[in-house]
């Protein structure tokens, strides 16, 4: 079972970036996304199926990863398609629904930025360990601290989110099963009938959340946890590779703003 | 040493105390037991053995250190290390060796000082196999034993484990209890609450808690052999020594303070052949 970009371990050269380096690449990556035309996602969607398959990844398991998010994609897509003006290609009832050229453009557009966006983030999480994820956050974050915004709580409630996203899912699970049991039926039934299940459903998971915060609380606060500057058991260290990764970037961006892209 | 005077201590300022009048003493390298019905506030007591619960009255020294010392808290919280019933609210980190280096990283370790620590505990407990695993695919035993992991690497004095083995199958159950001799044979503290008598007729001292109070302190024998005044608060002794209580009942003058099938049958051995 994969959910979405769930880590893969690995040692590729995309595995061992320093996560703030593949974070920062990120977000330059988007910003050129953001503003992509196709010749500008045909680039992106190259490197990708390089980066892939140099972290060895597997491009199915990749593109399985995208896959909770394939309906969005063709609404996306659909949406452009059918309710752009301009020159029809084909019209299924003249003058009510036509599919236009500068939709197809469009649709064909929108949604490969949308996809590429998607991908980014997959590839991050797939090739970054989430606990290198969450320390390439807190540091990044560390000049905000005199603002107030803690980057070391932060990155702990990070991190605590993250840990709980199966627990809850299997509690989720057990509680759908003992319902189920009992003669619920989630899945069918009229539409108030599901509200009024699915309400049953996340009463006794509220009051289980409730009771873990507390319970975690004391097993947080009995290790030692205070607010604050702690430390980590990897230490990040910007390597050749690192340098290398972030010189090729901001020559990019540079490039970029000289040729007026951004 | 961890010291308890006078404490008294209430969850609410207007229903009456949870802890009533607590003097206590647990020495450096003890096994103690702690028992008693339900309610009856044992976790509320060893909450305050390491500063999660503060005393209404009284006071609770560690090492000779006021856990109400805010100054010294941090202090108190890497001596007496703390091990809650539901495994899996324990748990903080996504990988075992990141759950493990939790405690030492707010000790403020140094990364190398953490994660030789680690390994180290990880190795004690036995889980080092699992290092790099997500937490949540483990059996209760194993988040149990890696709870403990997480403790040892913090390298305490004392050890407080509040029903560790409660949810946990009979084979898990073992193999925790196992551990927690081998801790104590180490020299580590251990003071352990539990429901399953079994688990502690090897400690050196019972307490026995009942209504706020320590209704019987003293060595498993001898607690145990006093099989009707725990039976008054709805505890059972060591079936073994329920046995000897009842032949001794039935007139047969054998030692009620036996804790082992071993030990139950030498003495019924010796009463018969005496007889005979
Ligand atoms: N957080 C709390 N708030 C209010 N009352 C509590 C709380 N925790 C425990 N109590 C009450 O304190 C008493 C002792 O509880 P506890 O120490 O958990 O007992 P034990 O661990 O022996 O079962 C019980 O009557 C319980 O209802
Ligand atoms: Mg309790």
């Amino acid at each position: 079972m994969y959910n979405i970009g769930q880590y893969i371990p690995g040692n590729s050269p995309v595995h061992r970036l320093d996560p703030r380096v593949k974070i920062i690449l990120l977000v330059i990556l988007s910003i050129f996304i953001f503003r992509a035309d196709l010749t500008v996602s045909a680039l992106t969607t190259a490197f990708y199926i390089i980066v892939i398959a140099v972290s060895r990844l597997g491009f199915l398991r990749v593109i399985k990863s995208l896959k909770p998010a394939a309906v969005f994609f063709a609404f996306l897509f659909l949406i452009h398609l059918f309710f752009t003006e301009g020159t029809p290609v084909f019209s299924f009832l003249p003058q009510y629904v036509s599919i236009t050229f500068e939709g197809l453009h469009r649709g064909i557009l929108y949604t490969w930025r949308f996809i590429l966006l998607v991908l980014s983030a997959s590839v991050l999480t797939m090739t970054t360990r989430p606990s290198g994820l969450v320390s390439g956050i807190e540091r990044l974050l560390r000049p905000l601290n005199f603002t107030g915004i803690s980057s070391h709580d932060t990155a702990m409630m990070i991190s605590l989110a993250l840990r709980f996203v199966p627990t809850l899912l299997e509690e989720t699970q057990k509680i759908k099963e003992a319902q189920a049991a009992r003669g619920a039926n989630i899945s069918s039934g009229s539409i108030f009938y599901k509200i009024k299940s699915a309400a049953a459903l996340a009463m006794p998971l509220l009051v289980n959340s409730c009771r873990r915060v507390d319970e975690l609380a004391d097993a947080m606060e009995g290790r030692g946890y205070q607010r604050g500057p702690r430390t980590y058991m990897y230490e990040l260290q910007l390597t050749r590779l690192d340098y290398a990764a972030l010189l090729i970037g901001f020559i990019l961006v540079f490039a970029a703003c000289a040729y007026k892209y951004f | 040493m961890i010291k308890a005077e006078n404490l008294f201590y209430l969850y609410d300022k207007n229903s009456s105390p949870v802890l009533k009048d607590i003097n206590l003493d647990i020495q450096q390298g003890e096994y103690t037991a702690v028992i008693g019905p339900n309610g009856c506030g044992k976790s509320t007591l060893v909450k305050h053995f390491n500063g999660l619960l503060f005393p209404a009255n009284g006071s609770v020294q560690v090492d000779g250190i006021n856990t109400t010392d805010s100054s010294s808290i941090h202090q108190v919280r890497q001596k007496v290390g703390m091990i809650f019933q539901n495994p899996d609210n324990q748990v903080v980190a996504m990988t075992v060796e990141e759950d493990v280096a939790f405690g030492p990283g707010n000790l403020k370790l140094p990364p190398g000082e953490i994660q030789k620590r680690i390994y180290e505990a990880m190795e004690t407990a036995g889980i080092s196999k699992y290092a790099q695993h997500p937490p949540h695919n483990l059996s209760g035993g194993e988040k149990q034993l890696l709870a403990l992991a997480g403790i040892l690497a913090m390298h305490p004095s004392y050890i407080i484990l509040d029903e560790p083995t409660s949810s946990l199958a009979p084979d898990e159950r073992q193999k925790v209890a196992r551990l927690l001799q081998q801790l104590h044979k180490k020299g580590i503290t251990i003071i352990h609450i539990t429901h399953n008598m079994d688990e502690i007729v090897h400690a050196d001292r019972i307490i026995v808690m009942e209504s706020g109070k320590i209704f019987l302190e003293g060595p498993p024998g001898e607690v145990f052999s006093r099989v009707d005044e725990l039976k008054k608060i709805g505890i059972g002794p060591p079936k073994i020594t329920e046995l000897m209580w009842q032949l001794k009942k039935a007139g047969i003058d054998v030692s009620t303070s036996i804790l082992t099938v071993e030990d139950a049958c030498k003495e019924i051995a010796s009463k018969v052949n005496t007889h005979v």
